[in-house]
């Protein structure tokens, strides 16, 4: 065990880069000495972002296997709403439910444990999508091998996060994390359930206007 | 007169109404009717995305014949027709129990009229198909008889093959012995449709025995099936009787090309999925026609048709280069394929003009002609290949031969007229490949969206070139890389020894 007070020493922005590396201690030092930074959190959710522009519409030919990364269109809104968007929804959802369950996590600390979190989903993401330019479809195993061990060292890493965040143990981050997904779709169903009524009221106010504007004006 | 047109109209102005409703009519009558060689719709064809694009014209129709203009009187119900090894046209006509034989200009060259076998009369009423084999000899599926025929030119029936004694046909609702569809192969072995068969095509040698079945369509494992094969475990004896029995779909028709290679089509149908449709049989009953890209048949959502339909495919025909055209009788549509199976054209249509058809009944070639047997319209069609259907032929030819680099100028030129041709683009950067324009090559491949193969090769080698290119530049820039990142490494940590030994002072 290394002497306290050595982490807190380190920069801000070179502190997420140890966390990669010691997410149980380096979470919990986060917490303990406040130490996280919001601006490089949100830096890497533009990154995120960023790497669903880069696999939608620069993926190399030789890789483009779904129909959207064929036609090559990027639609900056969609790309928005798989990576941010989910990602704010979630963290909303964890929020509400922690704070039920005794969490002790603050939602400013989720935000930005998330995001380092994602860290290594996004940096090997986007050094898979230049290496498609790089290797051939024979090849294609490598790739995947490096898009899966992202995607698990991430979800470590956000497992981790949240245990040493709300101070949990591990099963009931477990269950806590099951309960956000769920939240993530009541959340998911509310704003299809408003923006439809919306729609409707939008559409019924609109047909009196139309009408009137037809008979008087 | 004076009276009428003050009542009606001034002269002038009722000869200008005149003029502008003949104008009127007459760009109304362009629109309508066709303006080139009996073509009204376009052609098309699928790219990668499945989606139909509209292509060059690559047959047109150019004339059809009936009976009447032929000067045998009309033809009634024909049923089949086939092109011989000596360029005749044979069409059984069947509604007037007679086999009308044309030659290359499409004049009559003789009408068999009367069948005999042995002295006695025979109508070939029931005959559905016909092969004429290299010596002359009429082979004649007779479904209504339940036998082969075969017939020298005269009429004179100098063989008949009945249902043959052997062991290994044993008798079922599957082994029926009804003749729709015959042919021959080089080595005299007679290939059979039986109307109901689902076991394939019959081989009978020449001496009448039974050899076995060949082909035959194999039933796909679809998530219905699944449910079915499930749901039959808990169903009673009597509800599993009454519930549909796993058969495959039967050959609708085959042809057979010069290599000896067996074509078959299968109309749409749920059990075969639609790569079954087509097949190119060698000689084993394996399908060749296995490319990843390859399709078969229409896809009506993507056409914009008003009616989902299936592709029904009642007759292919192989011409002597290796290219298949196979009939669909619902949409009167001809779909065209090379010799490995990509869709080159679709053309035809349903209708009554010159060049569609009501009732499509078979489909041959003759001297890269194509000739389409309607048996409602009851005449024959022939297409002729354009300008640009030429080229397109020459230049898959020479790609499937294996000259590429000769094929560059034809596919050029093609691409050129016809922007969206997906597989010119992969023989065009073939083409390139062969002469050594890799960067070419490669772009022709990604346009394609046919070619990934390709696309993969060239770009490895492009990538090996580059490496051996740069090999001196990479390695060193390795070696100085990793010297820069151990400094810098040193220098960082060296900054963090230093702020935290001043932050503990």
């Amino acid at each position: 065990m290394r002497r306290p007070g050595y982490y807190s020493l380190m920069s801000k922005y070179l502190y997420p880069f140890y966390i990669l590396i010691h997410p149980a201690d380096g979470f919990r030092e986060m917490k303990v000495n406040n130490k996280f930074s919001m601006r490089f959190a949100n830096g890497v959710l533009a990154l995120w972002v960023l790497l669903g522009i880069l696999d939608w519409g620069y993926v190399d030919f030789d890789f483009k296997t779904t129909a959207r990364q064929l036609d090559g269109n990027v639609n900056i809104f969609q790309v928005l709403l798989t990576s941010v968007l989910i990602f704010a929804i979630s963290v909303v959802s964890n929020w509400c439910f922690c704070t039920l369950m005794d969490g002790k996590g603050r939602i400013k600390e989720i935000w930005v444990a998330g995001a380092y979190a994602m860290m290594p989903y996004v940096a090997l993401g986007i050094l898979r999508v230049g290496l498609t330019h790089a290797m051939v479809s024979s090849e294609a195993v490598y790739l995947t091998y490096l898009n899966v061990i992202g995607i698990l060292w991430s979800a470590l890493l956000v497992f981790i996060g949240l245990m040493s965040i709300h101070d949990y143990s591990g099963p009931k981050t477990l269950m806590s994390i099951f309960l956000t997904l769920c939240g993530v779709l009541i959340i998911a169903f509310l704003v299809v359930l408003v923006s439809g009524l919306a729609t409707q009221i939008y559409s019924f106010f609109a047909t009196i206007y139309y009408e009137l504007k037809l008979r008087y004006l | 007169m004076e009276h009428f047109s003050k009542i009606f109209l001034s002269r002038k102005k009722a000869k200008r109404l005149i003029r502008m409703t003949a104008a009127s009519l007459a760009v109304l009558l362009a629109a309508l009717l066709p303006s080139g060689a009996g073509t009204v719709r376009a052609d098309y064809r699928y790219d990668s995305f499945g989606n139909a694009i509209p292509s060059q014209y690559s047959y047109v129709a150019e004339a059809d014949y009936n009976g009447l203009q032929l000067g045998v009187g009309a033809f009634n119900s024909p049923t089949d027709l086939y092109v011989g090894e000596d360029n005749l046209i044979y069409i059984v006509d069947a509604g007037n129990d007679r086999i009308v034989i044309l030659d290359e200009e499409y004049q009559v060259r003789k009408v068999v009229e009367a069948f005999s076998m042995e002295g006695e009369a025979v109508s070939i009423k029931g005959v559905t198909g016909i092969f004429v084999h290299t010596d002359g000899l009429l082979y004649l599926a007779d479904k209504a008889g339940g036998r082969i025929l075969v017939s020298d030119q005269d009429g004179n029936i100098v063989r008949c093959i009945t249902r043959p004694d052997s062991a290994l046909l044993q008798e079922s609702s599957t082994t029926t012995f009804l003749p729709r569809k015959v042919l021959v192969d080089s080595r005299d072995i007679i290939y059979m449709l039986s109307e109901n068969s689902t076991q394939g095509a019959y081989m009978i040698d020449s001496q009448g025995d039974f050899l076995g079945f060949y082909g035959r369509n194999e039933v796909q494992l679809t998530f219905r099936r699944l449910y079915e094969l499930a749901m039959r475990r808990f169903a009673s004896e009597e509800q599993r009787s009454k519930m549909q029995n796993f058969i495959p779909v039967e050959f609708a028709n085959f042809d057979i090309d010069q290599k000896g290679f067996i074509y078959t089509v299968t109309a749409y149908s749920e059990s075969p999925s639609s790569d079954e449709m087509v097949k190119k049989l060698n000689p084993l009953g394996n399908n060749i026609y296995t490319g990843e890209w390859l399709t078969w048949g229409d896809m009506p959502e993507m056409l914009g048709e008003k009616y989902i339909y299936h592709t029904t495919y009642t007759d292919i025909a192989v011409d002597e280069d290796g290219f298949a055209f196979a009939l669909d009788a619902y949409s009167g549509r001809i779909f065209w394929y090379d010799d490995v199976g990509c869709q080159q054209a679709v053309f035809g249509g349903s209708g009554a003009y010159l060049g569609a058809f009501t009732t499509p009944a078979a489909i041959d070639t003759l001297n890269g002609n194509v000739l389409v047997l309607d048996s409602a319209k009851n005449n024959i069609t022939v297409f002729e290949p354009t300008y640009f259907g030429g080229l397109v032929k020459e230049a898959f030819l020479m790609f499937n031969k294996g000259l590429y680099a000769e094929s560059r100028e034809l596919f050029e030129e093609i691409v050129r007229m016809d922007a969206n041709y997906d597989w010119a683009y992969a023989g065009l950067g073939r083409a390139y490949y062969e002469e050594g324009e890799w960067e070419k090559a490669k772009e022709c491949f990604e346009r394609s969206g046919v070619a990934t193969g390709y696309y993969s090769e060239v770009k490895e080698d492009l990538r090996n070139r580059s490496l051996k290119e740069n090999f001196t530049g990479i390695f060193f820039g390795i070696i100085i890389g990793c010297f820069v990142l151990i400094i810098a490494g040193k220098l960082l940590s060296a900054w963090l020894a230093e702020r935290r030994r001043r932050v503990q002072v």
